[in-house]
């Protein structure tokens, strides 16, 4: 067997198995109107969730934080705002609306009287999936 | 071999511990709930005893749309905007309803999927993970399957000598390189464990001065771990798990 440490079981409890990982790249670029314009970029992935449970990540500006729940707003100069934490913030929402996709979307509000050029960077979203014990 | 129970084949890093899958429905306005009142609001709590004696992590999966689409926890396209979250004490698992699906859609059908698992470093005792029996459903083992492994999990005590409201990091280092995946909870309440959540207003699941909240982000060196608390809160636990494909 090429890869014994990967194998792991046993009978008196259950865990997560066929644990894999979807990856998607978005870039962030352009420009955000003013006085309240937004800007909108989706990952969307489409797999079969029967039975599935998925944790939801994003990379970005050299962190990575866990997105499941609908609405992320980052707060923490230095982190993931660090790029957007002057005239515009950053929410990220995880939108579960069928049983065989999941769409992650970045918003990016303009609060500023003047339009914005966005710093062009890349996030990496990630899907994290796992079979379940689901009924 | 005869007796599947006595099968056991681990690798050194140990896995998710999955102790309880509780899946049910009620209608949101009915519940029965158990009602909190907060400064901030009133929890209505759906209680599901679990007989552990201790916390579990609480993963929750729930729909509204009677199974069509489930949402990982917080909310989603599938739930209307609204969010919700499971968390557990040492008797029950809650699940917090949101207020606003009570009030304006009191027929609607809440079906949840709730996955324990159990907390290791929970406080001394670590008694043996109870067993549980998934018969009925799949059972697969397969090599060529992975597994979420934990390379590294403990609990931070956090506390603060301030007044008031700070940011309190606390930092785990790790020597994988890359950016790994990783779970939080928290001690939000005394000896009630949620998953990791922030924002404070805007936070649909602060209700109270008294509840504490975190944000967490993982670097290629290490995972930072910032915490709201203030001295009122005494010292609360910060739970976390850095998984590997080591």
């Amino acid at each position: 067997m090429a890869h014994l440490d990967k194998v792991s079981y046993s009978s008196l409890s259950g865990t997560y198995l066929n644990y894999k990982s979807l990856t998607q790249n978005v870039t962030i670029s352009g420009s955000v109107s003013a006085g309240g314009g937004v800007a909108t970029f989706d990952a969307n992935f489409s797999f079969d969730r029967t039975r599935t449970r998925a944790d939801t990540y994003i990379t970005l500006n050299g962190y990575k934080v866990v997105v499941n729940s609908t609405k992320l707003a980052y707060y923490s100069p230095g982190y993931i705002t660090y790029q957007y934490a002057g005239a515009e913030t950053l929410s990220v929402y995880v939108f579960y609306g069928d049983p065989t996709s999941i769409q992650v979307e970045f918003f990016i509000t303009n609060n500023s009287g003047s339009p914005i050029s966005l710093v062009t960077q890349t996030a990496v979203v990630e899907v994290v999936l796992y079979d379940a014990p689901f009924a | 071999m005869t007796d599947l129970t006595k099968a056991a084949i681990l690798t050194k890093y140990p896995v998710d511990k999955i102790v309880g899958v509780f899946e049910g429905r009620f209608v949101a306005g009915t519940g029965p709930y158990t009602s909190r009142v907060y400064s901030l609001g009133t929890m209505n709590l759906y209680a599901i005893a679990h007989g552990f004696g201790r916390p579990v992590f609480c993963e929750m999966q729930w729909s509204l749309d009677n199974g069509y689409s489930w949402s990982d926890s917080g909310g989603g396209a599938a739930t209307s905007g609204y969010e919700s979250i499971a968390f557990s004490d040492s008797t029950y698992i809650y699940i917090l309803v949101p207020n606003g699906l009570i009030g304006s859609s009191p027929n609607a059908v809440f079906q949840y999927r709730i996955l324990a698992t159990w907390i290791d470093d929970y406080d001394t005792t670590n008694p043996n993970t109870p067993p549980i029996s998934t018969l009925g459903q799949p059972t697969s083992f397969n090599s060529t399957n992975n597994v979420p492994k934990i390379y590294k999990q403990g609990v931070v005590n956090v506390s603060t000598s301030s007044g008031v409201v700070v940011g309190v990091f606390s930092t785990v280092p790790h020597d994988l390189g890359g950016y790994q995946n990783y779970k939080v909870h928290i001690e939000a309440f005394p000896g009630e464990v949620w998953p990791q959540n922030f924002g404070g207003s805007s936070n649909a699941f602060y209700f109270d001065g008294n509840q504490i909240e975190a944000q967490s982000f993982m670097s290629t060196t290490e995972l930072a771990i910032d915490t709201n608390i203030k001295s009122s809160h005494g010292t609360r636990k910060v739970f976390y798990r850095i998984y590997g494909d080591v």
